[in-house]
């Protein structure tokens, strides 16, 4: 005989994994996963005003398939529910970042991935010149313009863009790791380039200060 | 393209903490949940975790996406 049993019964973490490695697709533990992600995914979209219930029906299948794909890498640092649950988050934001960028391109954003030269346009920055906000950006973009390779450049300005990484990185024909790497290196090419030009790392504190001050 | 002052100023922040080491979105998205609950217990937060923090401060997306965890988690 069947006894009613809660959905939201309580599973540790072992618990979860041999259930779910045992089960067929329609399995109980496999509809507590779902309900736990649907339920975790609303609260979590809630500020988003684009999607819809139907969205989150797709978020949480789409998910529910990528934890069930990923038991092996769960290490039991942390409750399995928190752990598919960031797995989720990341499934249902990558969808949505994709579908609020469509399909516009570096090019259309006016960044050149090939370019051999830097763009033209001579800027200088003044060597030794305190931090002044606008000296500090002018520096900076004379560094983006003149320190970067063109990949690291499209890197850097595709994020600032807003453009989301897997576009990001499908445009740059690379996948996310070396895409992260390449921002990386331009970020400490950038940071060494702003100190050559004068910018200590107390100047950008100094700036960050004001700029938190409004 | 020429970047805004707001986007400027974003890369300015990230480049302050900028390290030399860093962890990938993917890397990060392995532990950001063990990174959450050490947050929320009042133990402190794991070396191996405190990169965590980093990556955060430097990944947008990550960022966002560690909020709407926190959102997700908050009845939990
Ligand atoms: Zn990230």
């Amino acid at each position: 005989m069947r006894t009613m049993r809660s959905p939201q019964r309580e599973r540790t973490n072992e618990q979860w994994l041999a259930e779910l490695r045992s089960e067929s697709a329609d399995g109980e533990t496999v509809e507590a996963l779902r309900e736990h992600l649907r339920s975790g995914l609303t609260r979590a979209l809630r500020p988003q005003a684009d999607v819809s219930d139907a969205d989150l029906d797709d978020f949480t299948q789409d998910a529910t398939v990528r934890v069930l794909s990923q038991l092996a890498s769960f290490r039991g640092e942390s409750r399995f529910t928190t752990w598919a649950m960031a797995i989720g988050i990341r499934v249902a934001y990558t969808t949505l970042r994709r579908r609020r960028w469509g399909d516009r391109s570096l090019e259309d954003l006016g960044i050149d991935a090939d370019a051999s030269a830097a763009p033209a346009g001579a800027r200088s920055a003044r060597p030794g010149a305190a931090a002044d906000r606008s000296d500090l950006f002018q520096a900076l973009r004379a560094s983006i313009d003149s320190d970067l390779t063109p990949r690291q450049r499209a890197a850097v300005l595709g994020e600032l863009a807003g453009m989301p990484s897997a576009v990001l990185a499908a445009q740059l024909q690379t996948n996310a790791n070396a895409l992260y790497k390449l921002n990386h290196d331009a970020r400490l090419r950038l940071r060494d380039a702003l100190h050559r030009r004068g910018f200590s790392e107390s100047d950008v504190r100094t700036f960050l200060l004001e700029a938190s001050r409004g | 393209m020429d970047p805004s002052r707001e986007q400027l100023a974003a890369l300015v922040r990230q480049l302050a903490v900028t390290a030399p080491e860093e962890l990938d979105c993917e890397t990060v998205l392995r532990h950001v949940a063990a990174y959450l609950e050490a947050t929320h217990a009042d133990a402190p937060v794991a070396p191996e975790l405190a990169m965590i923090r980093q990556h955060l401060d430097v990944c947008p997306s990550c960022l966002e996406e560690f909020e709407a965890l926190t959102r997700a988690v908050e009845s939990d």
